[in-house]
C-alpha cells in the first residue's frame, strides 16, 4: 500500500426535511491509501451514497448541508472549499471520480455519449475537441463496449444499462483520477452483466494503480476484491476493518446479521439466509444510545442506558467496532451465527473452525 | 434525412391535410345549424323579399348545403374564397387586407414572448428562491391572472393618456410606415405577450428545476463541469423540449388574431372579423378563416414535430426506425 490519500474524520451531513434534521451520515471518519480497495457495506438508507457525495461536496443542497468534519485529500481540507469553487470543481473528475448508482439516468438522455465523454476528457485532460473525441474512443474501447466509433455517436438510451455504466467507468477512468468511487456500481444491473461489470472495474483501476472505493450492500460479490470493509449502520461506521478480520471474525451484531442475510455462492444451497429482524431506525430524533439497539440479539443491560458506543479498536488489529458488548467468544461460526428457536444468538457455543 | 424520415413527414402531411378537410366540413356544416338567415341579417329587415331572395340566389344560399360547400371548395382551387355576404365585397379582398394585420401584431408578440419567457424562466430558475425569483414569479402569475382587455385599457390610460407617449389605438402598416407601425404596435403587442409570457416562463423554470434534480446533472457536476455549463447547457436542452411545443401551441394567435386585443386597440384583423362574421351568419367568411386557422394550426405543429425531432434524439430515432 502506498500513501495515505484520503482522510475523512467526523464527517456529519444532515437533510434538513420539514419532519426535521435526517441525519444521513453522522461522525462518520475512514481514510483510504493509494492503490487501496476499500468497501463500504450497509443496509439500503444507511447513508452510504450520501457519505460519497458529501467528499466530492454534491450532495444536493438543500436540503442536504454538511453539517461538519474534514475531507483530507493529498492532505488538504477540501471542506474549506465552497462547493462550487474551482478548487472543489478541480477535485471532481479530476482527483475523485464518481460512478453512480444509477446507470439508466445517470447520462444526460438528450446528448450523446460521445459529446458528453469528450466535454468531461476537454475539461480534465485540457485537450482540443478532435483529441478529446479519439480519447473518448479510445475510453470506450477500453471498457470493452463492441464498436466505440459507432457507440459514440448514440444517445444513453440506444444503450443497455450495462453498456451505459461501461460508459460511466470509462469516463471515470479517463479522467485520470487518484480515487474512483463506484457507488453499488452493479446494483441496477442484472446478474449476468453484474460480475463482468465489477470485473472490468477491478481489473481497470488495478492497471491504472487507482485506489477505488466501493459501495455495495451486498459484500458475498465484491469480498475478494476489497483490501479493507466498513460496515455502516444508521449514518455511522459500526465496524471496519480487514477484509479478512471481518468476513472471518465480525465483531458487530449487526454486521454478523449481515452476512447471514447474504448470499454466498460458494455456500451450500441447505443454508438459509437469515434476514436481520426489524427495520433500520428513522434518521430524525435518534436515540442517543445504540441504534442498533432494537434489533439486536446481544443486548444486554449496559446496552439500554449508555450512550451510542465510540468505535473503539480491537486489541493491536486494525479492527474496529462501535459496540459495548465483546461477543468475540460467543458467535458460532465466522459468518454463520445461528439462532436458536428462541431467536437468539447461542452465547454458549463455541467457534468452529 | 434518411428515407424514413422523408416517408414519416409524408404520413404526417397527408393526415393534415385529412385534419384539414374535417375542419372545413365541420365549419361549414356547424355555422348552417345555426338559427338565422346571413342574407337577412346582412340587408337589413326593411329590405324587399325579392331582392333578398335575389341575393340569395347570387351567393348560391339557395343551394343545398352539399352543393355549397363543392362549389366552395372548387372555387378555392381557382384562387377564389367566395363573397361576403355581410361586407359584399370578395372574401379574398377581406383576407388579404385583415391577414397582415393580424400577423404584424401577432407574431412579433409570439416571438418576443418566447425570448422573454425563456430567459425569465432561466433567471427564476438559477435564482431559485432568492429575490429575483420571487419578485419574477409574482409579476408572472399577476400577468396568468390579468384579463387582456384590462391590461390593454390600463396601458391606454398610462401611456397614451396620461403620458401621452403612444398613440391610443389604431394599426398601421409596417409597409406603410414603420415607425408608425412600431408606435401603434407596442401597446398591443406588449397585452398580448404578457399572459404568453407568463405561461411558458413559468413552464420553463418548473422544467429547468426538474432538470436541475435529475441524476444526469448530478453527474455533470461530479466531474467538475461549471455550474453555469450545466444550467445553460445540460439543463436548459432538456427544459426546453416541452416548452417547444407550448410556443408551437401559440403560434395559432399569428394567424387566427386575438379579438379582445383587435377590440380594445380597434384593429381590424382576423379575431374581430371572426367575431363579426359569427355574429351575421355569414358563412362564407367564417368558413374561410375556419379553414385559414386549422390550415396554419396543421402546419405549425407538423413543423414543431419536425422541430422537436432535431432536439429530442429519442424521437428522432424512433421514427428513424420506422
Ligand atoms: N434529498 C434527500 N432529502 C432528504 N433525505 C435524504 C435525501 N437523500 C438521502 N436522504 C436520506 O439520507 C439517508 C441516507 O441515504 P443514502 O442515499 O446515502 O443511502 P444508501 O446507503 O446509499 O442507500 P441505498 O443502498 O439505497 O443506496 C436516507 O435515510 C435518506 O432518507
Ligand atoms: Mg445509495
Amino acid at each position: 500500500m502506498g500513501e495515505r490519500i484520503l482522510e475523512v474524520r467526523n464527517l456529519c451531513t444532515s437533510f434538513f426535511t420539514h419532519e426535521g434534521e435526517v441525519k444521513a451520515v453522522n461522525d462518520v471518519s475512514f481514510h483510504i491509501d493509494e492503490q487501496e480497495i476499500v468497501a463500504f457495506v450497509g443496509e439500503s438508507g444507511c447513508g452510504k451514497t450520501v457519505t460519497q457525495l458529501s467528499l466530492l461536496q454534491i450532495v444536493p443542497a438543500p436540503p442536504g448541508k454538511i453539517t461538519g468534519g474534514e475531507v483530507f485529500f493529498k492532505g488538504r481540507d477540501l471542506l474549506q472549499h465552497k462547493p462550487n469553487s474551482p478548487e472543489m470543481r478541480s477535485v471532481r473528475g479530476a482527483g475523485i471520480a464518481m460512478i453512480f448508482q444509477e446507470p439508466m439516468t445517470s447520462l444526460n438522455p438528450v446528448f450523446t455519449v460521445g459529446h458528453q465523454l469528450t466535454d468531461i476528457i476537454m475539461l480534465h485532460r485540457k485537450v482540443g475537441h478532435k483529441e478529446a473525441w479519439e480519447m473518448g474512443i479510445e475510453a470506450l474501447r477500453s471498457v470493452e463496449i463492441p464498436e466505440p466509433e459507432v457507440r459514440m455517436r448514440n444517445y444513453p438510451f440506444e444503450l443497455s444499462g450495462g453498456m451505459r455504466q461501461r460508459v460511466m467507468i470509462a469516463m471515470a477512468v479517463y479522467c485520470n483520477p487518484d480515487i474512483i468511487i463506484a457507488d453499488e456500481p452493479t446494483t441496477a444491473l442484472d446478474v449476468t452483466t453484474q460480475a463482468q461489470v465489477l470485473e472490468l472495474l477491478v481489473s481497470l483501476v488495478k492497471q491504472h494503480r487507482k485506489s477505488l472505493i466501493i459501495v455495495t450492500h451486498n459484500l458475498g460479490v465484491v469480498t475478494r476484491y476489497v483490501d479493507r470493509i466498513y460496515v455502516m449502520y444508521a449514518g455511522r461506521i459500526i465496524e471496519s476493518g480487514s477484509t479478512e478480520e471481518i468476513m472471518t471474525k465480525p465483531r458487530h451484531p449487526y454486521t454478523i446479521g449481515l452476512l447471514n442475510s447474504v448470499p454466498k455462492i460458494e455456500k451450500e444451497r441447505s443454508e438459509k439466509l437469515i434476514p436481520i429482524k426489524g427495520a433500520p431506525p428513522w434518521l430524525i430524533d435518534m436515540d442517543p444510545r445504540c441504534t442498533f439497539l432494537p434489533r439486536c440479539s446481544y443486548a444486554c443491560e449496559v446496552c439500554e442506558t449508555k450512550e451510542f458506543p465510540k468505535l473503539r479498536r480491537l486489541g493491536e488489529s486494525d479492527h474496529f467496532i462501535a459496540c459495548h458488548r465483546d461477543i468475540a467468544g460467543s458467535i458460532t461460526g465466522s459468518t454463520t451465527g445461528r439462532l436458536d428457536s428462541a431467536g437468539r444468538h447461542d452465547l454458549g457455543g463455541e467457534a468452529h473452525g | 434525412m434518411s428515407g424514413n424520415m422523408a416517408v414519416y413527414i409524408l404520413k404526417r402531411i397527408l393526415i393534415a391535410i385529412l385534419i384539414v378537410f374535417l375542419v372545413s366540413v365541420f365549419a361549414k356544416a356547424l355555422m348552417h345549424m345555426l338559427p338565422g338567415d346571413p342574407v337577412r341579417l346582412a340587408m337589413g329587415f326593411e329590405a324587399k323579399e325579392e331582392d333578398v331572395e335575389a341575393f340569395r340566389v347570387r351567393m348560391n344560399l339557395d343551394k343545398p348545403i352539399h352543393m355549397q360547400y363543392i362549389l366552395w371548395v372548387k372555387g378555392l382551387f381557382k384562387g377564389d374564397m367566395g363573397w361576403s355576404v355581410l361586407y359584399d365585397r370578395p372574401n379574398r379582398d377581406i383576407f388579404a387586407e385583415r391577414l397582415p394585420r393580424s400577423i404584424a401584431i401577432g407574431l412579433p408578440a409570439v416571438i418576443i414572448s418566447s425570448v422573454f419567457a425563456i430567459i425569465f424562466g432561466i433567471i427564476c430558475a438559477v435564482n431559485r428562491g432568492k429575490w429575483s425569483d420571487q419578485i419574477i414569479t409574482f409579476l408572472m402569475t399577476l400577468g396568468l391572472g390579468t384579463p387582456v382587455f384590462w391590461l390593454g385599457i390600463f396601458g391606454i390610460y398610462i401611456f397614451a393618456i396620461r403620458l401621452r407617449v403612444l398613440p391610443i389605438q389604431g394599426f398601421t402598416s409596417p409597409f406603410v410606415n414603420f415607425g408608425e407601425y412600431v408606435r401603434k404596435a407596442i401597446l398591443p403587442v406588449a397585452c398580448m405577450s404578457i399572459p404568453m409570457i407568463a405561461g411558458v416562463a413559468r413552464q420553463t423554470r418548473t422544467n429547468m428545476l426538474d432538470a436541475i434534480n435529475q441524476d444526469y446533472v448530478r453527474t455533470a457536476r461530479a466531474y467538475g463541469i461549471s455550474e453555469r455549463k450545466i444550467q445553460m447547457k445540460y439543463a436548459l436542452k432538456n427544459a426546453l423540449i416541452p416548452v417547444v411545443t407550448i410556443i408551437g401551441l401559440q403560434l395559432r394567435i399569428v394567424i387566427g388574431g386575438s379579438v379582445l386585443i383587435e377590440n380594445v386597440f380597434n384593429i381590424p384583423g382576423i379575431g374581430s372579423l371572426l367575431v363579426t362574421a359569427i355574429n351575421n351568419r355569414d358563412y362564407f367568411v367564417v368558413q374561410n378563416a375556419v379553414l385559414l386557422i386549422s390550415i396554419f394550426t396543421v402546419s405549425v405543429n407538423l413543423l414543431v414535430d419536425i422541430l422537436y425531432g432535431f432536439i429530442d434524439p429519442k424521437i428522432r430515432l424512433e421514427r428513424k426506425g420506422g
